[in-house]
């Protein structure tokens, strides 16, 4: 019995075509310098295999050219229209771009961004596009007058912090003035996986040393949005600010029972040195955090995975269904369909994130673009 | 009655002097004598080891538990540390009954390796293996069997230490202490422990905290060092699955067939999840490890073994139904009591969690067929391949 509900997914990936549609939005101070590539639109990345373009579906680039995620009519056609999608949020190509050393570029940057993405794809008819805003997240006071200045657009729906910039997980109190912007306009916030492999980068992407291929930099990728979740608690991010709701997007779910047991087996030594925590970790977890499914782990049977999921109890109200288009490990959302638990679907593909993301009203099943206004 | 096998119990010395008994003339000197220097081991030396007036020979442990690092009435009564007391430690660490081995693996000596001097942290080393057999592994306790530490910051004279203080019949596996070089260990500046290792039959002990102390460059948490301790003890388990990940996908176990690895102190809970993101990446990106030849998870179903510490409180009921989705957990799992840390389990709390038909072997088996007891001889170890970091021609 297929799932036939609306569904909302959490994370897509969208992109500009070529320099010239983004140099626009830069200022004039910035802008001549970025065409002529003295300053590229983005950091120098560390060297892993497929960071520079290739970790997409070779199927998703748009017959009309560009990169994955720069054409509304290919992911309309791609992802929108056959599975079934009434709402996306968009959430550039993770943010790195702004992940620059010079923080007066980097603002330049992410201001660029937030327009041209509210200009070219939250003003579209197609009224399933939503949005992330980015942060820009070097100088957190910068940051959230960018939350204040773009924030209220109706069709943003979270900030996105996408690089570590002060090298310090996200809970850190120097990152609060964040939260309190966030929470003021009813943002929820998101931590993208990842974050630290770009050059000048001091929050390591791995615990134990730098990880030399793809294969092992992607299956410990977790270990930092596991650390931002525990500073978040450590430093009473969900104290300060009651009703600032996190999401943690593209590190698998299965790590959640270790983490939460581990987190709660400590709450002794945690509240020794915090005067923040109030509650047991995984309280705070179930009220307020939820995870994106993708990639959702492949376990060689069905029951491995929902028995993993089921030992923690609960889980059904965190998870929201992502499928993570265009990148290379797409889920699809059949494909998310035939692994999770059927009595699942309905919160996973659409009612947790709609109550994540404070929409009120129902969302029809998804029109397709064709029956969308033009 | 089942035999129980303890995979790690932690020793030490009582002062930083018990061990330059063992160090060298020149570097005892360097060290000094008590008293020789005002205000040393003192405020800046936290690893509390040193005695009054020398300098302290171990890099410095920066995250200390709060609740206190040892369980209670683990001090000895001559006021040495917890696992400083020989007698002490026979009364509490191998009481239970059905011990019959005991593997003593060190406390912070085994961050030596990470001393910024490399020429010192090679001396505190062999000192440590030397003092480790003449003051626990003589005739104090037939029960009680040694790791050798190795100087992994110069790994070929680390695999010399393995092959001098590794042909001591009590000593039957080797521990890697801190990440001196400060990679993940799979890396191929490694590979010469493993190769003397895996020569000598003996498995290698990874445990937990080598990426914390203060000279180690490795970070022992992503996205940012921890503000507090709880953090550190949290996410700790994260630098042993990279370590693990790494020595799988480096080929460690295809170079060097008949070795094993434990991973002590960073609990268990977590496998399940990591075998099962490794192989679905395994799947898209082998072809940046052309040299395996399995999925991820079986290397570490052959070659890995994890011990059952710290063990989180979470109902027994849903750990098992956790443990079940990887279903050879059973035969990787070795009890270990970690005493005299503060988190320390014993055998009858590893028991609960398991169903009645696993317990010999978590308990004692695994254990049995890990380390190499003078007892039982090794197999041969199978000859090793040089086929890891060769990228093949693509000639289709």
């Amino acid at each position: 019995m297929a799932y036939t509900g609306p569904r909302i997914d959490a994370d897509v990936h969208h992109a500009w075509r070529d320099d010239a549609e983004l140099l626009p939005y830069i200022p004039t101070r910035w802008r001549q310098a970025v065409a002529d590539r003295q300053f590229a639109i983005g950091p120098a990345m560390m060297s892993y295999p497929h960071t520079a373009g290739v970790n997409k579906r070779l199927d998703t680039y748009p017959p009309i050219g560009g990169p994955p995620g720069s054409d509304v009519a290919t992911m309309q056609r791609q992802l929108l229209d056959p599975h079934n999608v009434s709402r996306v949020v968009l959430g550039f190509d993770v943010g790195l771009n702004a992940a620059v050393a010079n923080p007066y570029l980097a603002l330049a940057l992410v201001q660029a961004l937030n327009d041209w993405s509210i200009d070219r794809w939250l003003s579209q008819a197609d009224d399933r596009l939503y949005g992330a805003l980015l942060a820009p997240t070097h100088v957190p006071e910068e940051a959230a007058a960018e939350i204040r200045r773009v924030g209220g657009h109706p069709r943003i729906a979270q900030v996105l912090l996408p690089w570590n910039s002060l090298g310090r997980p996200f809970g850190h109190p120097v990152y609060h003035p964040i939260y309190a912007a966030a929470e003021e306009l009813g943002l929820p916030i998101a931590i993208h996986a990842g974050g630290g492999e770009v050059a000048m980068s001091t929050g390591q992407t791995a615990a134990g040393g730098v990880m030399p291929t793809r294969l092992e930099f992607h299956t410990v990728l977790p270990q930092t949005s596991q650390h931002h979740l525990l500073s978040f608690i450590t430093h009473g991010v969900f104290e300060r600010f009651p009703n600032l709701r996190l999401m943690l997007s593209e590190v698998g779910v299965t790590w959640v029972p270790w983490l939460l047991w581990s987190m709660d087996a400590s709450v002794d030594e945690l509240r020794r040195e915090s005067d923040w925590v109030r509650r047991l970790p995984s309280e705070y977890f179930f009220e307020r955090v939820c995870l994106t499914t993708q990639p959702l782990e492949e376990t060689p049977q069905r029951s491995q995975l929902i028995e993993l999921l089921e030992a923690v109890g609960g889980l059904e109200d965190v998870l929201c269904f992502a499928s993570d288009y265009p990148h290379w490990d797409t889920d699809e959302p059949n494909y998310v369909e035939r692994r999770l638990p059927e009595a699942w679907l309905p919160k996973v593909f659409y009612e947790n994130a709609r109550r994540f993301f404070g929409w009120d009203t129902e969302l029809p099943p998804a029109a397709t673009s064709a029956q969308a206004p033009a | 009655m089942t035999e129980i096998i303890d995979a790690l119990v932690h020793h030490t010395w009582a002062t930083q002097m018990e061990l330059m008994e063992f160090m060298s003339p020149g570097w005892r000197e360097f060290l000094g004598k008590p008293e020789s220097l005002p205000n040393a081991g003192g405020a800046w030396n936290t690893s509390a080891f040193a005695a009054a007036g020398v300098m302290p020979a171990l890099p410095t442990n920066p995250f200390r538990d709060p609740a206190g690092d040892k369980r209670p009435g683990t001090v000895a009564a001559s006021g040495g540390p917890a696992g400083s007391d020989v007698e002490l430690l026979r009364v509490q660490a191998l009481h239970a009954p059905g011990i019959s081995r005991a593997v003593l693996g060190f406390d912070v000596g085994a961050l030596a390796p990470t001393h910024p001097n490399p020429w010192l942290a090679l001396e505190v080393v062999r000192a440590a293996n030397d003092w480790s057999i003449a003051r626990w592994l003589s005739g104090q306790d037939n029960r009680l069997y040694g790791l050798v530490l190795v100087p992994n910051q110069l790994p070929t004279e680390a695999a010399s230490e393995i092959r001098r203080a590794g042909a001591h019949p009590r000593m039957v596996g080797v521990l890697m202490g801190g990440n001196g070089m400060a990679r993940p260990f799979g890396h191929p500046i490694y590979h010469p422990i493993y190769e003397a290792a895996h020569e000598l039959g003996l498995p290698v002990v990874v445990s937990a905290g080598g990426d914390a102390p203060a000279d180690t460059l490795s970070h022992p948490t992503a996205g940012g060092l921890p503000a507090t301790y709880a953090e550190y003890r949290i996410l700790g388990a994260g630098a042993l699955m990279s370590h693990l990940v790494s020595m799988v996908a480096q080929g460690v176990f295809e170079r060097f067939p008949g070795l094993r690895v434990v991973i002590a102190g960073a609990g268990f809970t977590w496998l399940p999840s990591v075998l099962f993101r490794f192989d679905t990446n395994f799947k898209a990106l082998r072809r940046e490890v052309p040299w395996l030849r399995d999925l991820p998870s079986e290397y570490v179903r052959r070659h890995v073994r994890l011990t059952a510490q710290p063990l989180d409180p979470a109902p027994v009921e849903r750990v098992r139904r956790l443990l079940a989705t990887v279903p050879w957990m059973a035969d990787i799992l070795c009890f270990a009591s970690a005493y005299p840390n503060r988190d320390m389990v014993n055998p009858d709390a590893v028991c609960r969690l398991l169903p009645a038909r696993h317990r010999d072997a978590v308990l004692g088996a695994n254990a049995m067929a890990l380390f190499r007891w003078p007892d039982r001889r090794p197999a041969p170890a199978p000859p090793a391949s040089d086929a890891v970091g060769a990228m093949p021609s693509g000639q289709a």
